[in-house]
């Protein structure tokens, strides 16, 4: 059933059908929100307040409309308003305190995704883990975030160019140990 | 580290690390009495597979049984960029069927929509049973549009390009000539000529990469019409990736750009493995009324190749994916589709008649295509 459907079927009352809205977003709704927040913890946060915007604005969809740009709209909106939130409520020098504390160290598992995570745009990040995470085509990504084709090529083929070069980097250094 | 594995591995960490926050959403919406706590979560289900594209969990496992026998074309992509002499450019063999079929399909398209001719033959299609539930005839016919097109010209009859220098007076203003040679839907075949001129627009080098940008301007004439074409390709090339874009557009007046069928197709080859898609965009008066997305994946693995094709299309209202493959039935080779379209899913069987296709569904239900 596709995701259009899903959507239908819990506007209308069907409160099963959020399990597999939950489960075929999940990862788009992280990642989206840990692009633009960059800390786990509250990627967390932004994903919750992000499906239950979904549940409160369920009848607010429209039928045969792109249900995963919907709620991919709902996730960036949520996490831009928390990212804002989190900047309103740290000075600068309380944001260089908590990093001195190593804030941003302990998010960091040294995978793959967090080497992407430290030295990608925002832009980039979300599109390469869309793509990767998720297997989004460019198109539907273009829809899902509003961008022209040709940037969200652009941007995918400049993060893989960006990580591929960092990873040579890291590789040369490892064996020059 | 080549795209592929990056990829695959990004995704391996996504699966791994990708927290689970829906016991925690469950509580916080029956606390706030978005949700009935009477409808207790439902025992978790593993998580659908996913195909890049919508959740669809009877094709996901279909799909990786699917081994689609269509046969496909040389790759239209081969490698190889283009050829300059001066301003002008020859299409390299490497694109030049990419071109030819874009050129031919986005014109048959735009005669369809513009002309009301030829290849949508709704007026010939007999129904011969309603059933309830079943997919409406509009969206078979519209299928039967595109996989008559490519069938023509992607089939086994598969397209013949060939180039040469341009004599002939009357587009004088073109210095090539791209004749692509097909087989129409009577089975006889069909030639279509492309006069064209391909400009080099820039080329980057850095280290094991190489760009180069192409633009193109040409004519084709369809049933008596002369449509203007225009295009751009792109050949990227990095260690032994190849990645190949091009894009074209067929118009009916150069001097209304509202009104169009464009073509894009994304190539892409690694390791043994191959993806095309093509998407079509019809676009009357400015206005987007239909696309359509083909794929076609190719892996070879040893001596065995699997190919998998697919077809996805918006139209006003309508949209359907379709996947499709051959199969024996009763000792003749047919054309096995299973669809998904607005919400209803099946299968139907495409059988070639003396006239024309026959689409047989599992209740018998009929649509004939002369």
């Amino acid at each position: 059933m596709t995701l259009d459907a899903l959507m239908i079927k819990f506007a209308a009352g069907d409160d099963s059908a959020f399990e597999t809205i939950y489960l075929s977003t999940q990862k788009t709704v992280y990642y989206i929100a840990l692009s633009i927040v960059r800390e786990r913890s509250l990627a967390e946060d932004v994903m919750q307040s992000c499906y239950l915007s979904v549940i409160r604005r369920k009848q607010d969809y429209r039928k045969g409309t792109n249900a995963a740009a919907w709620i991919a709209k709902i996730a960036r909106n949520e996490a831009i308003d928390v990212y804002r939130k989190r900047q309103r409520e740290h000075s600068v020098d309380e944001q260089e305190f908590l990093s001195s504390f190593g804030t941003t160290e302990t998010d960091d598992y040294g995978l793959l995704i967090d080497l992407a995570k430290n030295i990608l745009p925002q832009d980039e990040f979300m599109i390469l883990m869309l793509v990767s995470a998720e297997g989004y085509k460019r198109r539907e990504i273009a829809k899902m975030l509003e961008m022209p084709l040709n940037t969200v090529t652009w941007k995918y083929q400049k993060a893989l160019k960006t990580m591929r070069g960092a990873l040579e980097e890291k590789n040369g250094k490892e064996e020059g140990r | 580290m080549k795209r592929n594995k990056l990829q695959n591995q990004l995704k391996r960490e996504a699966e791994m690390h990708t927290p689970d926050v829906f016991d925690r959403v469950m509580l916080s919406a029956r606390q706030e009495g978005l949700l009935d706590n009477g409808s207790a979560a439902p025992q978790r289900e593993k998580s659908p597979r996913r195909n890049g594209q919508r959740v669809w969990i009877a094709a996901a496992a279909l799909s990786a049984a699917a081994c689609c026998a269509i046969v496909l074309p040389v790759a239209l992509f081969t490698g190889g960029s283009g050829g300059s002499g001066g301003g002008g450019t020859t299409i390299p063999l490497s694109a030049r069927n990419a071109y030819g079929m874009g050129a031919v399909t986005t014109i048959k398209l735009l005669g369809s929509e513009i002309a009301g001719s030829a290849i949508r033959s709704l007026s010939l299609v007999k129904q011969l049973a309603e059933t309830e539930g079943e997919i409406a005839e509009s969206q078979i016919a519209k299928f039967h549009e595109y996989f008559t097109l490519f069938t023509a010209y992607l089939g086994e009859e598969e397209a013949v390009t060939s180039e040469e220098a341009n004599t002939d007076a009357a587009y004088a203003q073109f210095s090539r000539k791209l004749t692509v040679s097909g087989v129409g839907l009577n089975g006889n075949r069909e030639n279509y000529v492309m006069y064209y001129n391909e400009t080099l627009q820039n080329v980057k080098e850095e280290k094991d990469e190489t760009e180069e940008k192409y633009f193109l301007e040409g004519v084709m004439a369809f049933e008596g019409v002369e449509y203007a074409l225009r295009g751009e390709r792109e050949f990227e090339t990095e260690k032994d990736e190849i990645e190949n874009e091009l894009k074209i557009c067929a118009y009916p007046d150069l001097n209304d750009k509202t009104t169009y069928v464009k073509m894009e197709i994304e190539e892409s080859s690694e390791e043994g493995e191959t993806e095309r898609e093509y998407v079509y965009s019809v676009v009357k008066g400015g206005k987007l009324i239909e696309e359509t997305s083909v794929e076609f994946e190719s892996e070879q693995k040893g001596d065995k190749e699997k190919n998998k094709f697919e077809l996805e299309f918006r139209s006003g209202e309508a949209k359907g994916k379709y996947k499709m493959k051959h199969e024996a039935q009763d000792g003749v080779l047919k054309m096995k589709t299973e669809y998904e379209i607005d919400g209803k899913s099946g299968e139907f069987f495409i059988v070639p008649t003396q006239s024309g296709y026959q689409y047989v569904f599992e209740d018998g239900h009929t649509f004939y295509f002369d």
